[in-house]
């Protein structure tokens, strides 16, 4: 469904997903055209292509509009570049709309363990786990985290940091994974402590 | 069920081997059991065990995984064995 609606001094453009909402004086910078004015006593504009176009006191409908009306179609077809626009004057990130393709899907955190803590050639805890039962110190800087539901694909992103040092994956598995961490000479290194993040997609 | 130690045979480059894993904190021991070492497969778990590396476990008396989480944790509250008793450590 699309509509175009003013209320008061607030204005929407919605199509679908994507929403464009603002103040009527914000509208004019993102699209380069004020909103006609309200006829006189309106303080509301509800305009639906091929459905409705009203203007209400804000209780009761008090006049119709054009229906088509060329403004409020031009504004809904040119919606993605309005909201782009506005992104672009608040500083925002634009959020592609999620169609499916590679590039607007949201990667999706499958696993997580934020305190795995190594000691004495051991790990003697680790916390603050998602779907991340246990782990093993196999060697100095090498380290091995057991899935506690195994991921449907062994090509997820995993995201090692502890601060300091560089962490390279040995072995990735849909029920494990194997990571070294490695110091600025690129030797194995043990961490005190680090943080495992995995995404998928 | 909190922190511990799982004793296990695990799966490492395609190859079988015993190690002593650290369980996180909080989790149902119960269900991760299901996924290491699987149902069907023995273990040992303990709070703690001695300090050391891990080579090989006797689990002739060890509990053996179920598909059923409490029957797992039932498992686990019921292991009196001494680990110095039925764990081998690298020297």
């Amino acid at each position: 469904m699309s509509r175009f609606v003013i209320s008061g001094e607030s204005i929407s453009v919605q199509s679908g997903s994507l929403v464009y909402c603002d103040t009527l004086e914000n509208f004019v910078l993102d699209y380069g055209v004020a909103a006609p004015a309200l006829p006189g006593g309106a303080v509301c504009q509800l305009y639906e292509p091929g459905v409705r176009h009203a203007y209400s006191d804000g209780s009761n409908v008090i006049a119709g509009g054009e229906l088509p009306w060329s403004f409020g179609d031009d504004a809904i077809s040119v919606l993605s570049d309005l909201i782009a626009t506005r992104a672009a004057r608040i500083g925002a990130d634009v959020i592609p709309e999620p169609d499916g393709s590679v590039g607007s899907r949201r990667p999706v955190l499958v696993a997580a363990s934020l305190a795995v803590n190594v000691a004495g050639g051991d790990i003697p805890s680790m916390a603050g786990v998602y779907n991340i039962g246990a782990a093993i110190y196999l060697d100095v800087g090498l380290y091995m985290m057991f899935f506690i539901n195994p991921l449907s694909s062994p090509d997820y992103f995993p995201v090692l940091q502890d601060g300091a040092h560089a962490f390279e994956v040995v072995d990735q598995q849909t029920d494990y994974l194997i990571v070294q961490a490695r110091d600025a000479g690129g030797s194995a290194v043990d961490v005190p402590r680090f943080s495992v993040q995995i995404f998928m997609f | 069920m909190g922190m511990g130690k799982l004793v296990c045979e695990v799966k490492i480059n395609g190859e079988d081997v015993v190690k002593a894993l650290t369980t996180a904190t909080g989790i149902n021991v119960g269900i991760f059991l299901k996924t290491q070492p699987g149902v069907g497969k023995p273990f040992w778990y303990w709070s703690s065990i001695p300090a050391g590396t891990v080579i090989a476990a006797d689990f002739t008396n060890a509990p053996i995984v179920s598909s059923d989480v409490n029957a797992n944790n039932a498992a686990i509250a019921a292991i009196t064995v001494d680990p110095a008793d039925v764990l081998t450590y690298a020297t």
